[in-house]
């Protein structure tokens, strides 16, 4: 999906105001623009906005998981409507819009995700609308300049400057100018219709550094250990204090697990596509009552399992981009860093060492 | 965030003792990571480990959430750590006969609030000093007097408002509902072994987050708990959505405070208004 | 794994977009108190003509408003113009569907999965184990087979179901009865018979051991509940049959079909993609979570 056909010059130069240049412009070529705003004191969403005035750029982090504007929460996938004589009418949901969308101020990680996400929506069968909405969507990364605590991509092959996916990556500077660089065809477009707020950069021009996010743990190290225990005590202590609710898969931007249902009165209805999450008992239940994954240790192996065992085994890569948005909304402070550093701990110590202090 | 030390060591020792002393098969308490935000329920079975609990202001999750659960319950008698607000929700799983007393050691601990700033349930809490516990650790606390307007201060603000505001703000509130029921799955009174969204035949509750399946669903929580919620404010605090949800639980704890005099968990004994039959029932609150 | 059974093999990407073909339901039959075959036709017949499968593929089956769910087609890619499903009554699509009427138009989606390997069965002796609503996918690869006989050595079916009530296709067990060219043994578990029931009395893999049947350059088929499954196994590999054998379906709950909705994972697979066929060799490297 992402083109690497790009020209050597990958880094530009924008001068102060070029977010208000960039909104206008885009605006004027008939592009919705997507970029960060504060819908709630101290809650920051990627939101559409009609100018740069509604635009923040004092945010840790997105709450809700970019995923969302390719994948939504709820969608209509089919409608129907009865017939007489016993027909029935069932239209396919228009795809999505044509038009354009430009995302200014997505953060790296939530980006680098939608490779996972690409993988699923788009093997074997091509799932229509995500990739409709993707072929449309243009990603202006904004290089994360404040991880927290709960940050950790660079434990799973991220960092807070991390280009994958990313269309172009902005590093914005304090006053006002910014550097970009470019990742693909559409970043070069966009640069293009940024051209009287942009300049090549200067020969030698480097990106800066990024801020240190500590390496807390190493997915192939726990991989190995994951691949041996299928059945462990560790599953039953990690489950122990999960209450099984979705917040973690829901807020994940790798998480892509969805339920489809119908809602309809007697006369005509909407078939659904929903978010869905492996935590909930219901997931996995037969009809026949038969439930495949019984208890909440064997839906919290589930979701570790997937994450660092299945989804590399089937698709080359964890699905884990380390935003951290599932350590800070867990209520109990489940925490999937402790957990995979102990992981890792019990790797090295083999089977003896101990559960380690923060599982339960 | 800050340790109260004193409750902290009694509380280790009186947990040591009775896991020791084979009184209890587990002692539900908190522990604390390093760098974390909130102290985390943890579960004690060795003596040895009593030394991982902990007490401080930031212990804000209702432990009685996994008294029902056949996880706990089949490690044995359960000694469980509980604020006054904690207390509360189990007197209604004692009522409600989920649990049963002689099943649990009930350790109290004496709170003067949790989270700086204080939640707004410490605020209005009349339950410092948690009473008919099997014991207390640490020494009792002074227990402020409370201004009761400050109850249902939340609810209240909202009736200030048009029929018309109030309708934007809770569809503009309950539209961001994720569906994740965390809210549910946080509750220590929200113990169905299948709740109604997962029932299919007939099917309620549109499990879509739309605005009407989100509405559908968060008034069928409201009502499930109506009499029933203590209050505790887990619902709120677990939502990653940041809904107000406490607001709908203030409201109906102060209609069952206005129909009824009723204030939810304070006692075992009580006789819940929407589960107690009396000839004389004013029947107030019926359609 | 079963990468040979893949079912796209063109290597290109087919769109998804979740829509059904429209098809009338044109006869139904109850088979037991809680079982109905629904017998479906194409409302748009060049949908019908341009519609292939194999046996042992399932579908997604919608009643619009209810929603859908996932059965396997249970006629023979050979009979052309219909396809039937058999349909137990355990929740809301299947209890919405039970009351639907002939005339009346449901959606489909398909056909997905894998499929039994018909090629590799090729002249060698067929076994077919089957119990309950298990005999559904067998069915189609039984009448597939059947209608190209003489590709085969000798074909054998096992058919037990709890009583004589509960035995599905009835018909045609006693089409398979009187044919010359099969052998045919149909069980009940004890307690299940009636005075007039002529079969065998006992579980089926207590049958099957008595049946004796050859190990050599035989394939088995093996389709029920998943206690017989694992019994019936036990019962093959102590009359020497290799479980590289024995193929086996599985039954995990599904919502897309296609693998992405990641409700059916098997550790790294999806049972609607890498399934719902599994060699029974190839089950054992699985996590227990079927």
């Amino acid at each position: 999906m992402r083109s690497t056909n790009v020209d050597e010059q990958t880094l530009y130069t924008a001068q102060a105001g070029w977010l208000k240049s960039a909104v206008d412009i885009l605006q004027g070529a008939g592009v919705d623009v997507m970029a960060p705003v504060e819908t709630e004191p101290g809650v920051v969403e990627l939101a559409t906005v009609k100018s740069s005035e509604a635009v923040t750029l004092d945010y840790q982090n997105v709450r809700l998981p970019l995923k969302r504007l390719f994948f939504p929460i709820t969608e209509v996938v089919l409608e129907f409507k009865s017939q007489p004589e016993g027909d029935v009418d069932v239209q396919s949901e228009p795809l999505v819009s044509e038009t354009e969308v430009v995302v200014l101020g997505a953060r790296p990680c939530g980006v680098a995700a939608l490779e996972a996400l690409d993988k699923v929506f788009h093997w074997d069968y091509d799932d229509v609308r995500y990739s409709a909405r993707r072929a449309r969507t243009t990603l202006i990364s904004f290089a994360c300049t404040r991880p927290d605590a709960q940050c950790f991509c660079t434990s799973v092959g991220g960092s807070p400057h991390n280009t994958t996916q990313s269309d172009v990556l902005v590093y914005l500077e304090e006053n006002g100018q910014a550097l970009m660089q470019v990742c693909s065809d559409k970043g070069a477009k966009f640069i293009e219709q940024l051209r009287d707020v942009v300049k090549p950069a200067p020969a030698g021009t480097q990106p800066p550094a990024p801020p240190e996010v500590k390496e807390k743990f190493d997915p192939a190290k726990a991989k190995a250990w994951l691949d041996e225990h299928f059945e462990s005590d560790f599953w039953t202590e990690v489950a122990l204090k999960c209450l099984g609710c979705g917040a973690c898969s829901y807020l994940c931007p790798t998480c892509h697990c969805f339920d489809i249902v119908d809602e309809a009165n007697w006369q005509a209805g909407q078939r659904r596509r929903n978010w869905d999450c492996c935590s909930h008992p219901m997931f996995t239940r037969h009809a026949s009552g038969h439930n495949p994954r019984p208890d909440q240790a064997s839906r919290c192996r589930q979701r570790i399992m997937h994450k660092f065992k299945y989804f590399p085994e089937r698709f080359g890569q964890v699905a884990c981009v380390g935003c951290g948005r599932c350590v800070r909304a867990c209520c109990v402070g489940q925490n999937l860093v402790s957990i995979l550093t102990d992981i890792e701990s019990k790797a090295k110590g083999g089977d003896k060492a101990d559960v380690a202090s923060t599982l339960n | 965030m800050n340790v109260n030390s004193t409750v902290t060591e009694s509380l280790q020792s009186a947990a040591a003792t009775l896991l020791s002393e084979g009184k209890v098969g587990v002692v539900i308490g908190y522990g604390r990571d390093a760098g974390a935000s909130i102290s985390h329920p943890m579960f004690i079975r060795k003596p040895e480990d009593a030394e991982r609990l902990v007490f401080d202001d930031c212990c804000f999750g209702n432990l009685a959430v996994y008294l029902p659960r056949d996880k706990v319950r089949s490690m044995g008698k359960i000694g469980i750590v509980v604020k006054g607000c904690d207390l509360r929700a189990i007197n209604v799983l004692l009522r409600e006969h989920v649990v049963k007393r002689d099943d649990l050691v009930l350790i109290g601990v004496p709170c003067t609030g949790q989270g700086d700033p204080l939640l707004h349930k410490c605020s209005v809490c009349e339950q410092h000093n948690p009473e008919g516990c099997d014991m207390v650790v640490g020494d009792p606390v002074e227990q402020p007097a409370i201004d009761a307007t400050q109850r249902y201060k939340d609810a209240a603000s909202l009736d200030d408002k048009s029929l018309e505001e109030r309708w934007a703000f809770w569809s503009g509130q309950l539209s961001k509902c994720i569906r994740c029921y965390a809210c549910r799955n946080v509750c220590p009174l929200c113990y169905c072994k299948r709740c109604i969204t997962e029932k299919t035949i007939p099917q309620w509750i549109d499990t879509s987050a739309h605005l009407r399946g989100n509405v559908a669903w968060n008034v069928a929580r409201a009502f499930h708990l109506t009499g029933r919620c203590v209050g505790c404010g887990e619902c709120e605090r677990a939502c990653p959505m940041d809904i107000p949800l406490g607001a709908i639980n203030q409201k109906m704890a102060q209609l069952m405070d206005e129909w009824y005099g009723f204030h939810s968990g304070l006692s075992p004994d009580e006789k819940a208004p929407f589960t107690t039959f009396k000839v004389d029932d004013p029947e107030t609150g019926i359609l | 794994m079963s990468q040979a059974l893949s079912t796209n093999q063109t290597g290109t990407l087919i769109p998804l977009d979740y829509m059904v073909l429209k098809m009338r339901i044109v006869s139904i039959t109850d088979e037991t108190v809680d079982t109905k075959t629904f017998r479906l036709e194409f409302c748009d017949a060049q949908q019908g003509e341009a519609f292939e499968f194999h046996a042992g593929q399932f579908g997604l089956y919608s009643v619009f408003g209810a929603g859908e769910a996932t059965f396997c087609i249970a006629s023979s890619p050979t009979e052309t113009g219909y396809i039937e499903c058999s349909v137990k009554r355990t929740g809301k699509v299947t209890n919405e569907l039970h009351q639907c009427n002939v005339g009346d138009i449901i959606g489909f989606r398909g056909p997905y999965g894998n499929w039994f390997p018909i090629d590799e069965m090729q002249g060698k002796n067929l076994l077919f184990v089957a119990g309950g609503i298990g005999l559904a996918p067998l069915n189609s690869l039984i009448r597939n087979c059947l209608d190209l006989r003489d590709q085969f050595k000798d074909i054998a079916i096992l058919y037990g179901a709890r009583s004589v009530d509960d035995l599905v296709y009835k018909e045609r067990l006693e089409n398979w009865q009187q044919r010359k060219d099969v052998k045919t043994l149909y069980t009940v578990d004890p307690g299940g018979e009636t005075p007039q029931w002529q079969g065998e009395v006992g579980f089926v893999p207590t049958v099957l051991t008595k049946m004796k049947p050859a190990s050599q350059n035989t394939i088995v088929v093996v389709c029920g509940p998943p206690i017989m499954i694992k019994f019936v196994l036990a019962a093959l590999v102590e009359l020497g049959f290799s479980r590289a054998s024995v193929y086996t379906t599985l039954e995990n709950r599904m919502k897309c079909g296609v693998g992405k909705c990641g409700r059916c994972n098997v550790g790294n697979l999806y049972v609607c993609k890498d399934g719902p066929i599994f060699r029974c060799s190839d089950l054992e490297a699985l996590p227990n979570e079927f």
